[in-house]
């Protein structure tokens, strides 16, 4: 297969260009920017026909246009980023409520302040909870992949949940990487036109999302038990993904787990580093292996148990940091394990913010220390960057 | 309710009123504490409580105004943009 050199920018453009986007509200940030220049180009040159590629004036102006337009039945994509993301919050919480499958991909930067262009994951995570289903790519063939996904997931009537598709700014945002760019026979294959169930149409005319009083609680389960289907739903597209483009994704990602006694769990891009770190630590004889976190809402906590519980320790490496608590991810994977027979000792360490590197050094030196705690007994909690100020 | 007993209602689960105009067939003001009298030997017809209703509440009659109270939320507003005390205030259920 024919593969193409991609940012991972330009990859989620490809991704909103191939599933046909009738709609796609934007405004820039970086680092998101290359994402929406591309598709300005593309609009530029007709060579999105049937696609209104709207500039707008702020973040919460473009999700809200997002919700007009996928409310009157209209396939939506947008990206943005950081803080660009923190001002659509509110209306992310309104995407989901309304069961409008938007999808949008999010390039992660750190948050101000102080200010930082470059990334980590405190931007994405900060949307845990707004009811959107939210997946973490590794490298820009699955940033493409995902948002093909993402919208067959989002729009399948079990769900219909918006849905985020994030990369990690700059290392996957800017950087070239070899991907197989399916052509669009493959894509409409796979995800046929959007026939939305619910639209305000001029001859129908609802009222979505109105205000509610006990009923409300009904509303909240409901999309709580649609985004628990898209679990079944993920697994379930994966056949037809797998048998039109030859790709196959599971719910989480386990890299060298068989025989694992040490197990890094990580998110995003820096998961590509860790496996080289492995693959060297393997020839020295250490029995350490690694879960990546791919799907983190829904958050699949069958997969995510069943891929640690052989684990003797397991280091969670939380590249976002909840101040006065800790990383996010760390309690998240200790109540997944909490009801094992057996349960694991877990360290938690906080790396990597801001864009910090994450070496292969710094992940081997993660490891050394998983090992002491395992012989010591006693987990610990640390954050990785600093030894050096 | 155990949480995997939640049915998944679909598209009837989705927050949606698909009959326009509903709303004008439940009394929505309900929950008024209080609420406007008029006195019509006071009122010289300007339609300022008319103009300034926020919620449409006023209808206006030959008469003057004609106060729809399943609309009403009793904010009083009219009763003090009345210049001529034609409005004045009463307690619900007093």
């Amino acid at each position: 297969m024919k593969q193409t050199l991609v940012t991972g920018n330009e990859a989620a453009a490809w991704g909103a260009r191939l599933v046909r986007a009738k709609y796609i509200p934007n405004f820039p940030i970086t680092p998101q920017t290359e994402c929406i220049e591309t598709l300005a180009r593309w609009s530029a040159d007709g060579e999105l026909p049937g696609t209104y590629f709207d500039r707008m004036e702020s973040e919460h102006s473009v999700m809200s246009a997002a919700v007009g337009a996928a409310a009157v039945g209209s396939r939506v994509f947008t990206a943005t980023s950081s803080q660009g993301l923190l001002l659509m919050h509110e209306v992310l919480y309104i995407a989901a409520g309304m069961r409008l499958p938007i999808v949008m991909a999010t390039i992660s930067r750190g948050l101000s302040a102080p200010v930082t262009l470059w990334s980590d994951h405190n931007d994405f995570l900060d949307q845990r909870d707004s009811g959107w289903l939210m997946f973490h790519a590794e490298n820009n063939q699955e940033v493409l992949d995902m948002v093909l996904q993402a919208y067959r997931i989002a729009e399948d009537p079990r769900v219909l949940l918006p849905a985020m598709v994030n990369m990690d700014g700059y290392v996957l945002s800017f950087t070239d990487e070899p991907i197989i760019i399916p052509s669009p026979g493959q894509v409409e294959e796979f995800l046929p036109k959007y026939a939305p169930a619910h639209t305000i149409a001029k001859n129908r005319p609802v009222t979505v999302g109105p205000p509610v009083l006990e009923e409300y609680s009904i509303f909240r389960a409901q999309n709580h038990v649609a985004s628990r289907n898209a679990l079944n739903v993920i697994e379930e597209v994966q056949d037809d993904f797998e048998k039109i483009f030859g790709r196959r994704y599971h719910l989480v990602d386990e890299f060298m787990l068989e025989d694992a006694e040490l197990v890094l769990v990580t998110q995003g891009s820096m998961s590509t580093t860790a496996k080289a770190a492995i693959l060297e630590m393997r020839d020295e004889g250490i029995k350490v292996g690694l879960l990546r976190l791919r799907i983190i809402r829904p958050w699949p906590n069958e997969a995510v148990a069943g891929a640690l519980k052989d684990a003797k320790a397991i280091a969670v490496i939380d590249r976002n940091v909840a101040p006065g608590k800790g990383g996010i991810m760390f309690p998240e994977i200790i109540e997944t394990l909490y009801n094992l027979d057996r349960l694991p000792l877990v360290s938690g360490f906080v790396v990597g913010l801001g864009g910090n590197p994450q070496t292969e050094s710094k992940v081997k030196e993660i490891t050394h220390k998983l090992m002491d705690d395992l012989a010591a007994g006693r987990p610990r909690m640390e954050w990785n960057d600093l030894e050096e100020i | 309710m155990r949480e995997e007993e939640i049915p998944y209602k679909g598209i009837e689960g989705i927050p949606i009123i698909r009959e326009p105009g509903s709303a004008a067939k439940v009394n929505r003001g309900s929950w008024r504490l209080v609420r406007p009298v008029h006195h019509s030997e006071k009122c010289t017809k300007c339609k300022i409580c008319y103009i300034y209703c926020p919620d449409a509440a006023i209808n206006w009659t030959p008469d003057g105004p004609e106060i729809n109270l399943t609309s009403c939320k009793g904010c009083m507003i009219c009763v003090e943009e009345c210049p001529t005390g034609a409005l004045t205030e009463e307690k619900e259920g007093a």
